[in-house]
């Protein structure tokens, strides 16, 4: 029975108006953030969830069981019809609603990474790692490179092609180095791009790459021959050019199912139309896509938190201890509760990033730098709350932890991140130093 | 035993670690060679670190929870269980449930030479006191003949156990009872893959109407010294899982070059070592503190809960921030941090949730006053 002192009952003695200012409906914390959105983004957050609810979270187990060997290329068709992975270009040219891309492109690239991933975070990573690969044809701001490539391989995806993309930044001895200033000065770089009539020759290697061994498209990012970072170039590398090979794919504590790989470029011939955004403006691209992929890391994060915190509470829900659900345990109420808050807190920050509409780098990195935290500590919460059910792998929780723990690695470390909210912001809450 | 003779099968223990367990781990698979466990188990048990119920055996006085612990303390146990677990916190965790269970059976005349031990089922419980429900299963008498029904939950054991000393609810009390592991009406459930410590066992059993003789029953038993010695056991291994995960956090700090450096001289990596560094520090030198003699009554149970929470999310955040070191390549398997992070986060949700045990600690004080 139902206390008169509860919020539902005690809002019944309000005046009309009273009671319309004072909301107690049992809605879900996703609800009611999705009714705070514009229809078009509502629309947009609810066919990202169905998706991810219908293709990824059913294979979630299954998936990060067999890591590298899953062949994320059907699901990849399976999103391409539903147009999730042309979104970067406005329709005719690509599957972006005009209203969403105007909002700036960060709205449906943070809604989809957090769906995505709390369906699961390695497939998810799969996915949205295309449009990582992708984004920086558009943030180079070359129209010539939309036209000629982006919209060349939006229309192989439509027409039912795995044209999948990657993006390939880190070198083995150039992690940290090439996703911050200070370290970028004299970073040890190997992928070296050499001057040959009507191109460029590649050689060198990138590591850590996702989608490495599936992409047919790499935007791959080189020094000019005998020059430093300053002239980072943004090359895009057919896969199936001669030279171009995949080395070893890694073994990884979580998102299992999103491969990362090396990439072996051995002379590899690249035409000078296929240089995107100009020579030397590798760097600036490069500093702007992360600026774009954090606050999408930051909504995985957020994701990952999501899915750990749903399973822990289906836990709860299931489980009965002397006669009583584990719900009904205060102790238990309050570490859900506060899995909630944090969950809540960090969707709020990364979707005010997105508000920014334009990528901006502190703000970004602020919101990646938070969201991992939060991924991190509500998946070990879920692990912790589950007793030695949490490190069993059916119940899922430990997987949300393995997941986790990347979002406090990948698009710059936890560290390098702070660091970039602290230089982006310099001038003005710091002074410049 | 005197602190010559503690600090010498420490060293052997140290030794073992080197040679035989850390070559298994290996950089190979996701928890090494687990094809090589039982040679590994088996040479445990030939120098003597491996307890074990028979009294001729070399680690039955001097292996992990040997018989000299209950005369001489946890001390001489959880410092090998430290140094093994520096290489493998599931190596570890086999000497560490393998040796209470062998400490179990000299309960009883007659018993086979290992066994696995089935302790408490629900912490909740304990932390309200009520260790009766606290276990799954009850032990019932049809006449003369006596026998256990219900479950057992989250057994720990190294691989082979052919018994268990199992935990149950009686008529006066908690009893412990040793049974076969092939008896009628004992079903072993595998509880499936799990995120760390995997080369120990860990699975369910059921119980139908196992029949249990007289003389394989202990009644009115206190179970407090076994919850004890499994806390500290688990906090022994946990520091000298977070040790060996500093060691190679420091030793990649020195030769990884970032930024045109050293990465060991950028301050964000100095302050995760030095972080990391203090908490193993802090977490080993509490666990000492329950290694002295004075501290070592076994009824303190609230001071083995205090340290199973605090060593062991000490240990786990010190882990955590060795990976962080080593970045992406922490994430991989090939330096073994991220098998590391599995053991300690399966090591602090094991054998009791946190919340439990600090409940139990402040509804307890009364009593140790």
């Amino acid at each position: 029975m139902t206390s008169p002192l509860s919020p539902v009952e005690a809002r019944r003695t309000l005046e009309p108006l009273g009671r319309l200012l004072y909301d107690v409906q049992p809605r879900t914390m996703w609800e009611r953030d999705t009714r705070t959105l514009p229809r078009h983004l509502v629309r947009a957050r609810r066919r990202y969830r169905a998706f991810a609810e219908q293709q990824l979270a059913p294979r979630e187990l299954l998936a990060d069981r067999h890591g590298e060997h899953v062949d994320v290329r059907p699901l990849f068709l399976d999103a391409a019809r539903q147009g999730f992975q042309t979104e970067l270009l406005p329709r005719p040219l690509g599957t972006g609603s005009a209203r969403l891309l105007l909002g700036g492109v960060l709205w449906p690239a943070v809604l989809k990474a957090e769906e995505f991933a709390a369906g699961d975070a390695g497939l998810g990573l799969a996915l949205l790692a295309h449009d990582l690969g992708m984004v920086p044809l558009l943030l180079s701001g070359d129209l010539a490179a939309m036209f000629r490539w982006q919209r060349r391989i939006y229309r192989e995806i439509r027409a039912g092609e795995p044209a999948i993309a990657a993006f390939a930044i880190t070198e083995p001895g150039a992690g940290s180095d090439v996703e911050e200033t200070e370290g970028a000065a004299s970073a040890c770089l190997v992928t070296r791009a050499r001057k040959a009539p009507g191109g460029w020759r590649l050689s060198g290697r990138k590591c850590f790459i996702s989608n490495g061994r599936v992409a047919r498209w790499v935007t791959v990012f080189a020094a000019l021959e005998q020059e430093g970072l300053e002239s980072w170039t943004c090359f895009l590398v057919d896969s199936s050019m001669q030279g171009f090979g995949v080395g070893r794919s890694e073994r990884k504590l979580g998102q299992r199912a999103a491969d990362a790989s090396e990439l072996i470029l051995d002379d590899v011939f690249v035409p000078d139309d296929r240089v995107i955004g100009g020579l030397r403006s590798g760097w600036a691209l490069n500093r702007n896509v992360l600026n774009y992929s954090r606050p999408a890391v930051g909504a995985i994060g957020v994701g990952i938190a999501r899915s750990a915190f749903e399973h822990a509470v289906r836990f709860c829900r299931a489980t009965r201890l002397a006669n009583r659900s584990l719900l009904s345990y205060q102790d238990v109420q309050l570490r859900l509760a506060s899995m909630l808050s944090r969950i809540q807190a960090a969707r709020a920050t990364v979707w005010q990033t997105a508000r920014y509409g334009r990528p901006c780098q502190a703000a970004a990195a602020a919101g990646k730098a938070f969201c991992a935290e939060v991924a991190w500590d509500v998946s070990t919460q879920a692990m912790e709350l589950l007793g030695d059910h949490g490190y069993l792998h059916t119940h899922a929780v430990e997987k949300a932890m393995r997941d986790a723990r990347l979002t406090l690695l990948y698009e710059g470390t936890h560290q390098i991140n702070l660091l970039a909210v602290f230089e982006g912001q310099q001038g003005a809450e710091f002074a410049q130093v | 035993m005197d602190l010559d003779d503690l600090a010498a099968v420490v060293r052997a223990a140290g030794q073992f670690s080197a040679e035989r367990v850390a070559p298994m781990v290996g950089f190979d698979g996701r928890d090494g060679d687990l094809t090589q466990l039982g040679t590994v188990l088996a040479q445990a048990g030939e120098i003597g670190l491996m307890a074990s119920g028979d009294a001729g055996a070399a680690g039955h006085e001097l292996g992990v929870w040997g018989s000299l612990c209950r005369t001489d303390g946890p001390a001489l146990s959880l410092r090998t269980l430290e140094e093994v677990a520096s290489a493998c916190a599931g190596v570890a965790s086999c000497l560490h449930f393998g040796g209470l269970g062998a400490l179990a059976l000299a309960s009883f005349e007659d018993a086979p030479a290992s066994a696995g031990l089935a302790l408490f089922d629900h912490s909740r419980m304990l932390a309200e006191r009520r260790w009766s429900d606290a276990v799954a299963c009850t032990m019932t008498a049809e006449g003369d003949v006596h026998s256990l029904q219900g479950a057992k939950h989250f057994v720990h054991a190294a691989p082979g156990a052919k018994a268990f000393a199992v935990l149950a609810k009686g008529s006066t009390g908690l009893e412990l009872a040793l049974i076969q592991a092939d008896a009628p009406g004992v079903q072993r459930v595998e509880v499936g893959q799990r995120t760390g410590l995997a080369a120990c066992d860990v699975f369910h059993l059921e119980l139908h109407r196992v029949a249990v003789s007289s003389s394989r029953r202990l009644r009115e038993v206190d179970a407090k010294p076994w919850l004890r010695r499994l806390w500290l056991g688990l906090c022994a291994i946990g520091v000298g899982n977070a040790r060996g995960a500093l060691a190679t956090a420091s030793a990649y700090a020195e030769q990884r070059r970032q930024g045109g450096r050293r990465i060991m001289e950028h301050p964000a990596v100095q302050l995760l070592l030095g972080g990391a560094e203090a908490r193993v520090r802090v977490a080993s030198a509490a666990l000492k503190s329950a290694q002295r003699q004075d501290l070592c009554d076994l009824d303190d149970l609230r001071s083995a809960a205090m340290l199973k929470v605090r060593v062991l999310e000490d240990c786990f955040q010190a882990v955590n921030d060795s990976l962080q070191v080593l970045g992406g390549y922490g994430y991989m398997e090939d330096y073994r941090l991220e098998k590391r992070l599995r053991d300690a986060l399966t090591l602090r949700s094991a054998a009791g949730r946190a919340d439990d045990l600090l409940r139990l600690v402040a509804t307890s004080a009364g009593e140790e006053a």
